[in-house]
């Protein structure tokens, strides 16, 4: 009984990272200390200086400081000789005479200063005091922020977020102008001490959301974390589902529309991508372009991105039903073409459409991982060697290749690398399942997702909504893209506190005011 | 335990069915026209005409060879199985397209006919039946002209003979309506045939046609036109082209338009007008007892087409003149086709039972057992009521 309990103590311990130590108000035992714990860490930095007759030590990863601001907000001013020697006796007066940074902390608390080291920030030791100064010299070594690389938008803003949270958040801050959007820090990671932001707007965001996620973030206990993508693995509802449950996007303004109408954005240090909670299905089919365009053009691109994914989801499976179980019901030149295109194929259907699609697959694969200068050369192996001395040499019909280039292109127009990604695996158990049953196999498995669909939810929003459960006036307010005044509501199924975003009264330009002007 | 169980039956439904005929379409031919004979020996034989798709050449259009098989059999379900005996591929008929009788076999009866294809799931009920003079055999062998096969050129005449009315096709589902004995009054289908001629339409550039060796000899041309009456279930006779409009005014299916021509000789000139919106009605004035006398009553509007001669003068009265003699010449040929009816066929398939039963039912019970009979000895009028709405672009005539 004591060894077990012995074993879960030490375990317990072996969860947090460092031996901490306590600040003293000796320097030497300190720096030792110090030392000790950046042992062999050789981008760590130590420089002694000596402030008004007080040994004084400065500590910082030499990478990710700015050493013109150490120079001057620190050295400069802490090494003049005719600082009154009353004010280097506490840390308060330092801080508040003799530094001029924006960014200065006093703490003891050896959590809080290793912390701030990590993060890039100085640490001025004094003898004498217990406490250690905290200066934020930091510096952003990384991407500057620059056009979105995945989510291209024609006439949308041209801003993408970056790999710093401090840029992004930035990013986001100058849009929204409002203490109502707050930004909750959390720190995660056993070893990579993550900084996650939770930003929502308050009096928007349905409380129990906010609350859900950051218990969900609480939660996690592991060694780091490398992305979002990483990250929404850990904190998703279902882990089973093909679909993605949250959006995953590298634009602001997208997480401006989506903080606006309820909704929790999630970021990580280190991840160009928000995660955004919690998401829908038709929310895989929207893109921030909708709202820069008129309303008539974002509902057909709505309707053409679903038409899009059932083309990539069932033509394959479609080709090979009603081809082998059904030509019945294809018309009858049709047929015939279709027919002496596959006549001289060696293979049955499905064979044939499995072995374009997995061609395509792979070739879509080597184009992502291929070196850039080469890349032309995927094209060329793999659209026209393939492409074409594939049906020359009577391996595979004509008909298959258009299947396969229609279904792959259908892919490619819905938007969002996740959705996409789970697009290309659902088409294979409906090709499988047209090949066994045909027509009948397709609508049972496709009833069959439609269950699973209907039964996940994304932070407790069924997934399927407005469809399932059913609601008008989200549809009409989500999905149709009206004109303003019968888009005043925000989605009722993300339960927003307040549930109105416009008011529909003046948006009508009367005739005076119009004509006048 | 329970969610289990729903996912077990949830699967097994998947299994219940039993759509495991998978066909791989290079396996199989599509039959797009089915013709059925009596064969020497009075069996029934069948004969299809099959598109089997056999791949493409090198940078070719695909190419489909169209095969003829034939087989007899005891029964005409029979015959088609036994087509199998000779076919390299298994014949589909869900693409059936055309069915055409024989007239031997129309004449001895096609009752199983019907049944076969009311009865089996893969004739679809948009297939058109046709009864043609001489042998479906010989028929579905003439060679295609302008089309790649003989069914895509004949649903070409065949969506074409609306515009002509004077061809005529039933489907089997009105075929089979007709045949159903509460309507056994006798009813008419389409017709068709080929004729040898060495004026034979092609469509040919120059350089290829300095190559033709056929060109003054006779070759087969198939047509659509004309209809046959079948009374019961037999082949009772065939109608002219001509007699075939009177029977589609009769009965209301003139889709499109129709042109009429009369020569007038007295004065001199010939007229053809384009007669549309074609509105029959068959009422009956008089009916007591056995004496029942009917009405046919055409309404028609028309625009003048073509005018050979002079005509004298030309306004008002010239009009109402052609006038008349246009709904003369329209009532002359339904008469023809309802003298046809009531003296050389005997049986009523022009259609006056369908207005007779509704107007008066319980004569009709009365009737029903020997309507053929009395059908004949009604006197019949003819009220055409045509007006010509246009003279066409050209107010006058040339001549005058």
């Amino acid at each position: 009984m004591q060894f077990i309990k012995h074993f879960f103590r030490k375990k317990s311990r072996e969860n947090k990272s460092d031996e901490l130590f306590k600040l003293s108000a000796s320097l030497e035992k300190n720096k030792l200390n110090i030392e000790k714990l950046f042992d062999k860490c050789d981008d760590f930095t130590k420089r002694d200086f000596t402030m008004k007759n007080r040994r004084a030590c400065l500590f910082y990863f030499d990478d990710m400081v700015s050493s013109e601001n150490i120079s001057r907000f620190i050295l400069d001013q802490l090494m003049e000789t005719d600082i009154d020697s009353g004010t280097v006796k506490n840390a308060e007066s330092i801080r508040n005479k003799l530094i001029p940074s924006h960014d200065v902390k006093i703490s003891g608390d050896t959590e809080e200063l290793l912390k701030a080291i990590y993060d890039g920030d100085c640490l001025i030791l004094v003898d004498g005091l217990d406490e250690a100064l905290i200066v934020n010299v930091r510096v952003s070594k990384g991407r500057i922020v620059g056009e979105p690389l995945i989510e291209v938008s024609a006439i949308g803003p041209q801003e993408g977020f970056v790999e710093d949270i401090h840029l992004n958040l930035a990013l986001l801050r100058k849009r929204i102008k409002t203490s109502k959007y707050k930004i909750e820090f959390t720190t995660k990671g056993r070893i990579t001490k993550n900084t996650f932001a939770i930003m929502y707007i308050e009096g928007i965001a349905k409380d129990k959301t906010v609350k859900e996620l950051k218990d969900r973030i609480d939660l996690i206990d592991t060694d780091g974390f490398i992305d979002s993508g990483h990250l929404r693995r850990f904190i998703s509802d279902n882990k089973l589902t093909i679909f993605p449950l949250e959006i995953i996007t590298e634009r602001p303004d997208r997480c401006v529309n989506h903080l606006l109408e309820g909704r929790v954005v999630v970021m990580i240090d280190g991840s160009a991508f928000a995660l955004i909670y919690p998401s829908v299905f038709i929310d895989l089919l929207k893109t921030a372009d909708e709202a820069y365009m008129s309303h008539y053009m974002a509902v057909f691109l709505i309707f053409l991105r679903l038409v899009a994914f059932l083309i990539s989801t069932f033509g394959a499976a479609l080709y090979i039903a009603l081809t082998v179980f059904n030509p019945g019901m294809i018309p009858t030149q049709l047929l015939i073409t279709i027919a002496s295109s596959r006549a001289g194929v060696p293979f049955p259907a499905f064979i044939e459409a499995f072995i374009m699609e997995f061609t395509f697959e792979i070739i879509r694969e080597a184009n992502i991982r291929i070196p850039k200068p080469i890349g032309p050369s995927i094209s060329i192996v793999g659209g026209l060697v393939i492409g074409q001395s594939v049906v020359q040499a009577g391996i595979v019909s004509q008909a298959m290749i258009i299947v396969v280039a229609l279904t792959a292109i259908s892919a490619f127009a819905v938007p969002g690398y996740t959705t996409n990604s789970a697009l290309r695996l659902i088409r294979f158990p409906f090709m499988v399942a047209a090949s066994f049953l045909g027509m009948y196999g397709i609508i049972s498995l496709f009833v069959v997702l439609l269950i699973h669909m209907a039964s996940i939810r994304s932070v407790g929003v069924p997934y399927l909504s407005p469809f399932a459960p059913i609601s008008l006036k989200d549809i009409q307010n989500t999905l149709l893209h009206g004109p303003p005044n019968t888009q005043t509501y925000r989605p009722s199924f993300l339960e927003p506190v307040n549930p109105v975003h416009t008011s529909a009264k003046n948006i009508r330009i009367t005739p005076e005011r119009g004509s006048k002007q | 335990m329970k969610k289990y169980l729903v996912i077990i039956l949830c699967i097994s439904c998947i299994f219940l069915s039993s759509c495991w005929d998978s066909q791989e379409l290079s396996d199989i031919g599509l039959v797009v026209m089915t013709g059925f004979d009596l064969d020497d020996n009075g069996l029934d034989r069948v004969t299809v005409l099959s598109v089997q798709p056999f791949g493409q050449a090198q940078n070719q259009e695909n190419v489909a060879t169209t095969w003829i098989g034939t087989a007899s059999g005891e029964s005409a379900f029979e015959a088609l199985r036994n087509l199998r005996r000779t076919s390299t591929r298994s014949l589909i008929w869900r693409h059936n397209k055309i069915i055409l009788i024989g007239e031997k076999k129309a004449m001895s009866g096609i009752s199983n006919i019907t049944d076969l294809l009311t009865r089996n799931s893969e004739f679809r009920y948009d297939n058109v039946i046709f009864l043609t003079p001489g042998e479906a055999y010989e028929m579905m062998q003439v060679p295609a002209n302008l089309e790649k096969s003989l069914f895509r050129e004949l649903l070409g005449i065949i969506e074409g003979s609306v515009e002509w009315a004077k061809g005529f096709a039933l489907d089997v589902k009105d075929f089979s309506l007709n045949s159903l004995s509460s309507y056994q009054h006798g009813f008419v289908t389409g017709s068709m045939g080929f004729y040898y001629s060495n004026k034979t339409p092609f469509t040919i550039d120059y350089q290829e046609y300095l190559k033709l060796y056929w060109k003054d000899t006779d070759q087969p041309i198939a047509y659509v036109s004309g209809g046959s009456v079948i009374d019961k279930d037999r082949l009772i006779g065939w109608l002219s082209p001509t007699e075939l409009r009177g029977y589609l005014i009769l009965n209301n299916k003139i889709d499109k338009n129709f042109s009429i021509f009369k020569n007038i000789s007295n004065s001199g000139y010939k007229i053809t007008a384009d007669i549309t919106n074609v509105k029959t009605e068959i009422v009956f004035p008089h009916v007591s007892g056995e004496e029942i006398h009917a009405t046919v009553k055409v309404k028609a509007k028309g625009s003048l087409s073509e005018i050979q001669g002079e005509l004298t003068e030309y306004d008002e009265d010239i009009i109402e003149k052609i006038e008349s003699i246009l709904a003369g010449e329209i009532a002359s040929e339904l008469r023809s086709v309802i003298k046809r009816a009531q003296d050389d066929l005997r049986t009523d398939f022009t259609g006056f039972h369908k207005f007779f039963s509704v107007k008066y039912p319980e004569l009709w019970e009365k009737f029903k057992g020997n309507w053929c009979e009395v059908f004949c000895r009604i006197p019949i009028n003819i009220d055409v009521d045509l007006k010509i709405r246009h003279q066409g672009l050209m107010g006058r005539t040339f001549y005058n």
